[in-house]
């Protein structure tokens, strides 16, 4: 492969030189600790979010209004997306040669660019009832991928 | 037939054979019982956050937590159903695991608290003292967080 034609590799290389990167990978404890952050992140993220879905699907929480719920839920959402995003990046940071050749870092990033696209749209635009339907759907199935495809990494790179 | 011997019989089950020979089955199940705990812990989460004040003031906390009972019962279904099955792979590999038996003793005070204690939050005949609420939510709270990472801290022992 002609180094010049892969500058995303080349940025990976180079980062896993970087100090950061090195103290990450080769301490015992700050990649369990960030791997389980993490996961609580994702856990809180998907469990929070499925609570909108699940409205906007007419499932549960019926009793209040859609934008209520949403009101209520979305800050503690975001909450989670802060821990999870702090310590994917730093996770990434510590392996990003190894997450640049895997199929399912490729995987994970696309659900969770459908995921947050999703919601954004949903947000600034205006939905039918039956379009906050799919748009919940589409959230639901995106949020399990992203969670499998997550494991998957680990699985993968361990092999 | 003795405990460990209990744990190498169930280690050579079919389908625990299965989860170790095949490459797409255990991180399947393990999938699944992740979606579970976001079931089960998103609500449970919010839920024990009302009862400390922090969250979700715009219902009863009653309503709020018997609203998506189905849906965290359901999670809970999927964690115990996926949580066996993954132990059974490597069950002599956890018999040795102290960490193990520590969220196993964790994961069962829990449950009992969730079982017995917990539904009193959901009574809206009889609402439960604001003390006692928060006494509850955070004793929920601390009981699944030390559950859940335990379950992490075992993976590296």
């Amino acid at each position: 492969m002609p180094h010049g034609l892969m500058p995303l590799l080349r940025l990976c290389q180079w980062l896993q030189l970087t100090p950061v990167s090195v103290a990450i990978r080769e301490s015992t404890w700050v990649f369990p600790i960030l791997d389980a952050v993490h996961c609580v992140g994702i856990i809180l993220v998907a469990g929070t979010i499925v609570i909108v879905d699940l409205r906007l699907l007419g499932l549960g929480m019926r009793r209040q209004p859609v934008s209520s719920v949403i009101a209520q839920v979305l800050p503690w959402t975001f909450f989670g997306v802060a821990f999870m995003f702090v310590t994917g990046s730093l996770l990434a940071w510590a392996e990003p040669v190894k997450l640049y050749r895997s199929p399912f870092f490729r995987w994970k990033l696309l659900f969770l660019a459908i995921a947050g696209l999703n919601a954004l749209l949903f947000h600034y635009t205006t939905f039918s009832p039956a379009r906050a339907r799919v748009a919940a759907a589409v959230s639901i199935v995106s949020w399990i991928s992203v969670i499998a495809a997550g494991r998957a990494i680990g699985y993968e790179l361990s092999r | 037939m003795d405990f460990c011997e209990a744990f190498v019989w169930i280690e050579r089950t079919p389908i625990a054979e299965a989860l170790r020979t095949s490459r797409v089955l255990f991180p399947m199940v393990e999938s699944i019982h992740l979606v579970g705990l976001a079931l089960f812990a998103g609500p449970l989460f919010l839920t024990n956050m009302a009862l400390l004040g922090l969250a979700m003031h715009r219902q009863p906390v009653a309503e709020f937590a018997r609203a998506l009972l189905p849906w965290t019962r359901g999670g809970i279904a999927l964690l115990l159903v996926t949580g066996p099955l993954m132990f059974a792979a490597q069950a002599t590999k956890w018999y040795d695991n102290p960490v193990f038996w520590f969220k196993m003793g964790l994961l069962t005070l829990a449950l009992a608290f969730q079982w017995r204690v917990h539904p009193k939050v959901m009574s809206e005949a009889a609402p439960v003292r604001p003390l006692s609420a928060k006494l509850i939510g955070g004793v929920s709270l601390l009981l699944w967080i030390s559950t859940a990472l335990s379950a992490k801290i075992m993976e590296m022992f």
